[in-house]
């Protein structure tokens, strides 16, 4: 449902770090991050859902399959160029007090993925189709 | 007598086949409101397209305009 609201114009998805996991979950998002610099940021986070390889050999492979530069990701990793990034976007979902994942907010508002979130988005798609057609 | 006959199978010719011309690729007054018409559709859902922008960039997903704005808060783990 959520790819027909983005496929139609009518919703825009944005993803935003938690690293409730540590180590791991700090690697994976550095490793998307630099992924992003080159374009591929969806692969990675296909590739982190999919395996749950969080390694950085595991990071570095992919980027080689993805033909990236590989010494650049490389480098990015290394240096963690993201870093305050990705800790932002944790600090700031934790001072909203998103501490359960995933958290989706529809304009600002919702919670946990439930029943009474998906009505939200129905009832707001159909408002929204209503007021366009 | 052969100068007008010759005169009028010539311009008997050239006419048909401005005519044929006109008839096989699409120059005639229908050909250029036909296309017009196709240029016009082709143009619309450019315009369509244009307005429904489902950009994949750095994890956004989807038009940079669109009205609702879905933020998912989450880890790979």
């Amino acid at each position: 449902m959520i790819d027909e609201l983005i496929r139609t114009g009518l919703a825009r998805f944005e993803y935003r770090h938690i690293l409730n996991h540590g180590p791991p979950s700090v690697a994976a998002a550095l490793a998307t991050e630099c992924g992003g610099d080159q374009g591929r940021w969806w692969d990675f986070q296909d590739h982190y859902m999919t395996t749950q390889d969080f390694s950085r050999d595991g990071a570095v492979a992919l980027a080689a399959s993805l033909s990236l530069d590989t010494e650049q990701f490389a480098q990015c990793l290394d240096n963690e160029v993201h870093l305050e990034l990705v800790e932002g976007q944790h600090r700031a979902a934790a001072q909203a007090g998103f501490n359960r994942t995933p958290t989706i907010r529809i304009n600002g508002e919702g919670g946990a993925v439930n029943d009474a979130l998906i009505e939200q988005v129905q009832e707001l798609a159909a408002r929204l189709q209503a007021e366009e057609g | 007598m052969t100068g007008p006959q010759t005169w009028t199978g010539a311009l008997l010719i050239a006419l048909t086949a401005l005519l044929l011309v006109s008839c096989s690729d699409g120059t005639g007054e229908e050909g250029q409101v036909e296309s017009q018409a196709t240029t016009a559709q082709e143009s619309a859902a450019t315009d369509q397209e244009a307005r429904v922008q489902v950009v994949r960039d750095r994890g956004t997903l989807g038009d940079p305009n669109a009205p609702v704005v879905i933020q998912e808060y989450s880890d790979f783990l």
